[in-house]
Parts: structure tokens; C-alpha cells; sequence
């Protein structure tokens, strides 16, 4: 096996998530690519082309924002698992390029604390509506049991307990699209990061 | 230091060298690596984006025992060229006005 199959047989198998079409579409490309530029030594390829593992990374982060803009785009939400994708290949391309560490290490924490806060308000959104869904069964169970006894008082907490079961109706498809929007905005931040660092990358 | 290019101008540059004639990947991106600074591994989303937008279309040419996938440019791709032109010399001659103070309004 020459050199540039070895290279090839191993791009082939990082490519693996891709689609068929979209694999082939990228094989044929670089090993057309390879045998037109003549590079006679693995790394000789690795040197112009990058490892196998940081070409991959690259194809697979860039297929996976198209994908993204494919799903969305005209003002639509992608789907949040386009989105997620999004966002994991391009930390995966972040990590693997030769970046001066710098710059990736200035975008990975840029990513990160992007994660954290949403991961924090989902937390929270999570929490209150936990807490008011708690509140509500309570103040519900109680005012049953009190409609006998003191009628005017078990009423009243059924009245609030139902109020806030009302609430909670609005607030949870409220949380959902907050949610979406924030992970598309992930998307998006990621998106934006690694064009602004791949156009550095340009040796 | 160098000057940053954009993913539009570099849209642009791909179009007009297709507006010439077709070519295969290898000597296309070896094309635009004459002109400005991009790593080899720039020019396979470009084209990808390009070709998915009906910007260009491909044809396999055997060469050799083996294929080469060559590009040409759509009609599409013919006016996606003439709107980056348009957007690059009103760029060019604003920038031109204050770098070297021609064809000012006085």
C-alpha cells in the first residue's frame, strides 16, 4: 500500500459519521487531490494536507454546519440535535487543528462558558418549573383537604394551586423554545468561531 | 502581516478563474494559492458551498487510468460573479479615495 492509500484508508475511516455521498464526495476529492500534487511521502501529505485526524475534523465540521443551515435558515430553528452537532464537531476540529495555542485555546474557552450558561439556564428554567409544579400539587392536595373543614380557606389554595398549574401550562413550551434558541445560538457561535479561525488558519 | 480574504471574495475568486475555463481540483487550488495565502485544505468547502448553491456544476474527464472531476461555472454562478464584482469595486474605490486621495468629490 502506497502512501497515499494508507492516508486515504484513514481518512476514510475518521469520515465515518458522514453520509455515503457525502464520504465519497470528499475521498474522491483528496485522493485526486494527492495524485495531481504529486506527494510522494505520508508525510509529505500530512505536512501539506494536515493528519488524516485534523482533515477529517475539518470536513466533518464543515459538513455538519451546512447540514445546520440546510435545516434552518429563513429565520427557522435547526433542530436542536443539528445544533448540538454543530457545536461538538467544532470544538473536536478546535482541539485537533494546529492552531497556534492561543487562538485555540482563546476559542475553547469562549465555548465553554457558552456551554455553562446554557447549561445554567436550562438548569434554572428546569428548577423553577420543578419548584412550581411542586408548590401547586401541595397547595392542591391541601385545599381539598381543607374544602370540609374551612371551606372558604380550601378554595382559596385550590384557586392558587390551580393558578399556578396555569402558569406552569404557559411557562413549559415558553422554557422549550428559550432552549432552542439558545442551543441554535451555540450553533451559531460556533459556526462564526471556527470560520473567523479557519481563515487564520490560511498559512 | 497580510490582509485577511473573505469567504465572499474568495467565492469571487474561484468564480472568475471558472469564468475563464474549467478546471480540476488540484490545479484550481493551485491557482488561487498563486494569487493569495490559503492552506490546501481551504478549497474543498469552498467548492462544496459553491456547488450546492448551483454556483458551479462538475464533470468527470478521465486522465490517465483514473478520473479528474472538473468544475465549470452555471449561469447562477456567472451572476453570483458580477454582484461580488459590483461589491468589490465600490469596496475598492472607497478605500482608494482615502488611501490615495483620488477622484475625491472636489
Amino acid at each position: 500500500m502506497d502512501a497515499r492509500q494508507k492516508y486515504m484508508e484513514e481518512l476514510r475511516k475518521y469520515l465515518a459519521p458522514l453520509t455515503a455521498d457525502e464520504r465519497a464526495d470528499a475521498i474522491d476529492f483528496y485522493d485526486e487531490y494527492i495524485e495531481d500534487a504529486h506527494f510522494e511521502t505520508y508525510e509529505q501529505i500530512a505536512a501539506e494536507l494536515g493528519t488524516p485526524r485534523q482533515l477529517s475534523r475539518q470536513i466533518l465540521a464543515d459538513c455538519s454546519i451546512k447540514a445546520n443551515e440546510a435545516d434552518g435558515g429563513h429565520g427557522h430553528l435547526a433542530s436542536t440535535h443539528s445544533s448540538w452537532r454543530v457545536f461538538w464537531l467544532v470544538l473536536a476540529a478546535i482541539v485537533t487543528s494546529p492552531l497556534t495555542f492561543a487562538l485555540s485555546l482563546g476559542a475553547l474557552i469562549i465555548l465553554i462558558v457558552a456551554l455553562a450558561l446554557v447549561f445554567g439556564i436550562v438548569v434554572s428554567l428546569a428548577g423553577l418549573v420543578l419548584g412550581l409544579f411542586f408548590t401547586a400539587g401541595v397547595m392542591i392536595y391541601a385545599g381539598i383537604g381543607l374544602l370540609t373543614s374551612a371551606t372558604m380557606t380550601g378554595l382559596f389554595y385550590l384557586g392558587t394551586g390551580l393558578t399556578a398549574l396555569g402558569i406552569l401550562l404557559v411557562c413549559v413550551p415558553l422554557g422549550y423554545w428559550i432552549i432552542r434558541w439558545l442551543v441554535q445560538g451555540i450553533a451559531n457561535l460556533s459556526k462564526y468561531l471556527y470560520q473567523k479561525l479557519m481563515q487564520r488558519r490560511a498559512k | 502581516m497580510k490582509i485577511q480574504i473573505t469567504a465572499e471574495l474568495l467565492d469571487g475568486l474561484v468564480l472568475a478563474i471558472l469564468k475563464q475555463d474549467d478546471y480540476y481540483g488540484y490545479a484550481l487550488t493551485q491557482k488561487v494559492r498563486n494569487v493569495i495565502d490559503i492552506s490546501e485544505s481551504t478549497m474543498y468547502p469552498v467548492l462544496r458551498r459553491l456547488k450546492r448553491d448551483g454556483d458551479l456544476e462538475t464533470y468527470d474527464r478521465p486522465y490517465q487510468g483514473r478520473n479528474r472531476r472538473y468544475y465549470k461555472i452555471t449561469a447562477s454562478g456567472k451572476e453570483r460573479l458580477t454582484t461580488i464584482l459590483a461589491l468589490w469595486d465600490s469596496y475598492k474605490s472607497n478605500l482608494d479615495r482615502i488611501f490615495y486621495g483620488k477622484g475625491g468629490r472636489e
